[in-house]
């Protein structure tokens, strides 16, 4: 019965998050970013206030908790279909019913080619001041220091491939 | 404090133990683990301990916990990074792009498209199965909602 408890409030804040998060998408110009969390403020706000004088305030908390999951899950999905590797190779063939492989090679991410993505996320880590870009990549101190989290972070899940 | 650090304790060991069991550890076997763990321990905690804060805890760990290992098991950024650390030199772009990336990455991906039933060989060419005809109409209507105008 608890459980219920907290997950009709966080069940009516999907609702107004996603709600909000699409007027935002369609009625104003923000950054990506301001898009989603000022959605993910004003329905954790709705949501207090209509639960504020009832029983339901005692488990806000725990509502919360739940919240921050559903806006990582949210999150996650957008940036997979926005910049998800292997579901751009399927959506390459939205113009062309038959690929070679050289050809699928150049019309990845709408014609950009496959070595654009490799370019656009060294550009990325190069912004992030990870990497130094030139003909030749170098890890930074920065980089270097993430890498060992990240190698450390994998032994701990004990992650040994690359999918 | 104790019960959330045992459970995190807890949840490695096991996912280790899993790891060295299993032949091939992929994404797919850890997202099942931690589904079968999530139902166990909030099984053996609603009927015992009835801790609510455990509970949601375990919802924030175990997505938390999901897209962590998405991240460090998939991401191109991540693998870029652990590859130059371990040549400690610098990379010539191109080079990276031959060897590592379109062989294994962009390959595998295709690889990985092809076992799944996503992509068929016809010849020399590659094209969608009635499988991904399908997820491509479901991701162009997500791109039209969302505004995206190109993935990748």
């Amino acid at each position: 019965m608890i459980i219920l408890q907290i997950i009709l409030p966080s069940a009516l804040f999907a609702a107004i998050f996603i709600t909000f998060h699409f007027l935002f998408l369609y009625l104003l110009s923000f950054k990506k970013t301001t898009q989603i969390i000022l959605p993910f403020i004003l329905a954790n706000l709705i949501c207090f206030y209509f639960i504020k004088d009832t029983k339901l305030v005692r488990l806000f908390l725990d509502s919360f908790i739940i919240n921050l999951a559903i806006l990582i899950i949210y999150m996650e999905f957008l940036l997979l279909i926005k910049t998800g590797f292997t579901l751009s190779i399927i959506t390459s063939f939205k113009k062309k019913d038959k690929l070679s492989h050289n050809e699928l090679i150049k019309n990845y991410a709408n014609g950009k080619g496959a070595k654009w993505i490799l370019l656009n996320r060294l550009n990325n880590l190069n912004k992030l001041k990870i990497i130094k870009l030139n003909k030749n990549i170098t890890l930074n101190q920065l980089g270097n220091f993430l890498s060992i989290i990240i190698i450390f972070s994998r032994k701990i899940l004990s992650i040994k491939d690359f999918g | 404090m104790q019960l959330y650090l045992i459970n995190i304790l807890f949840f490695l060991i096991a996912n280790f133990l899993i790891s060295i069991t299993i032949k091939k550890y992929t994404y797919e076997k850890f997202f099942i683990y931690v589904v079968i763990y999530f139902v166990i321990v909030n099984f053996v905690n609603l009927a015992y301990l009835q801790n609510i804060d455990l509970f949601t805890f375990q919802i924030l760990f175990s997505v938390f916990i999901l897209f962590l290992y998405s991240g460090l098991y998939r991401s191109i950024s991540v693998k870029i990074m652990v590859y130059l650390y371990s040549k400690k030199n610098s990379v010539n772009i191109d080079s990276f792009y031959k060897t590592e990336f379109k062989e294994k990455s962009f390959n595998k991906r295709i690889k990985i498209l092809t076992d799944n039933g996503f992509l068929l060989k016809k010849g020399k060419n590659l094209i969608l199965s009635k499988r991904g005809r399908k997820y491509l109409k479901i991701f162009q209507i997500m791109h039209l909602i969302y505004k995206i105008k190109s993935s990748g």
